[in-house]
């Protein structure tokens, strides 16, 4: 007998305001996610179930919802890991919902805009225009690799303390996104990121509650970065970096003609 | 003042008060340990070493760094638990701002015992 699991998910169609759980029989097979239940009840059993998915392999970040009470992506968690017969499938705490699992990741992606998440230069020329790349060694790129996985989920933004409380904190997601440019070698934005994440809703309203952490599907852990952080920006570590300059131009290599075989005469 | 120095503050208070609350606890209950390292310690909650100890000017200016520590340290805790409310969010200023007198008003009562015991 092919084993069932009870999918037990938040509706919410907006215009009528009415919101609850809606069970759902799926069954089960080895290697199967929670958003491949979510697709087979949309497909057999629901059509107007709505969900937002687009990679199916932890890499887009879109299916971000909270299961069995806690955040993390339906394309990522498979059914068997749960050990539960109920599944519980509810959109992301935090985030304005929009319709069943679906949330509004527009305040969310406004923070994140907020902190720059981009190269800051001076030589602006050289950036919009490059000739050749900027240097970086492998030590360097070490610094902030590990922030760099962020896959702009919301699993962490949806169980921070202080985001459910503060409508205009920025979050886990946009400090880990600060720390990560604030820390690479290249960049030369220290002034103007740091002037985004040292307000009253910035940077000194996290608790160090660590939820961001335990619930991050790529394991960034935007606790840490937060910790770093609050060092960088009261020692002022980089300010008035200098970026890194461009690496050399190549010498060019003189060509061995002699060695190289002269191509087949044209036939046609 | 600005969130970082308030948080910076808080940090610094923090670790004032574990080194003077270490010193505090151990001075105070458990001077037989002290003892066991050699450091002579008897009878400290005796009235005498009480009296004793209040007309001594230098513990009295470090129970005064104890209180402000405490007070400072406490406050922007409750600070930070009342601006994360409604209530806070609405008043946050008429929060600080009483927070503030009400720090003010302990700190001067705590130094007024202190002085009154150096008397």
């Amino acid at each position: 007998m092919q084993k069932k699991v009870i999918f037990k998910i938040w509706r919410f169609k907006p215009p009528e305001k009415r919101q609850g759980y809606t069970k759902y029989e799926v069954p089960v097979v080895e290697g199967m996610t929670v958003l491949d239940g979510l697709l087979h009840i949309k497909e057999n059993i629901d059509a107007s179930l709505t969900i937002r998915y687009s990679c199916r392999m932890g890499v887009c970040g879109s299916c971000g919802m909270v299961i069995n009470g806690k955040p993390d992506l339906a394309c990522h968690l498979q059914i068997s890991h749960i050990r539960s017969k109920v599944i519980e499938v509810r959109p992301l705490f935090n985030h304005p919902a929009v319709k069943d699992l679906i949330c509004d990741f527009g305040p969310f992606f406004e923070k994140h805009r907020m902190v720059k998440p981009y190269l800051i230069r001076k030589d602006a020329g050289e950036q919009e225009n490059p000739t050749l790349e900027y240097k970086q060694l492998p030590q360097e790129h070490l610094d902030y690799m590990q922030f760099s996985y962020c896959l702009k989920c919301g699993c962490c933004y949806a169980v921070c303390p202080t985001a459910a409380t503060d409508e205009l904190y920025l979050g886990p997601q946009a400090f880990s996104a600060a720390f990560r440019y604030l820390v690479d070698s290249r960049d030369e934005g220290w002034e103007e990121r740091v002037l985004a994440v040292d307000t009253s809703h910035g940077i000194w309203r996290c608790h160090f509650a660590g939820s961001c952490a335990q619930v991050c599907p790529k394991g960034v852990d935007p606790g840490l970065a937060s910790q770093l952080l609050k060092r960088l920006v009261i020692f002022g570590t980089g300010r008035g970096r200098a970026g890194a300059g461009i690496i050399e131009k190549p010498v060019p290599v003189p060509e061995k003609i002699e060695k190289i075989p002269k191509p087949p005469p044209a036939t046609v | 003042m600005r969130e970082r120095h308030i948080w910076i503050l808080q940090m610094v208070t923090a670790l004032l008060l574990f080194v003077l609350l270490l010193g505090h606890i151990f001075w105070m209950h458990y001077h037989e340990a002290l003892n066991l390292l050699g450091i002579k310690v008897e009878k400290v909650l005796a009235y005498e070493h009480v009296r004793e100890r209040s007309k001594n000017l230098a513990l009295s200016i470090l129970y005064v760094i104890f209180l402000a520590c405490a007070l400072i340290h406490g406050l922007i805790g409750l600070r930070n638990i009342i601006i994360e409310t409604s209530i806070g969010q609405k008043f946050g200023g008429v929060v600080v701002f009483l927070l503030v007198f009400l720090g003010l008003l302990f700190f001067a009562g705590g130094v007024f015992v202190i002085v009154m015991g150096l008397m």
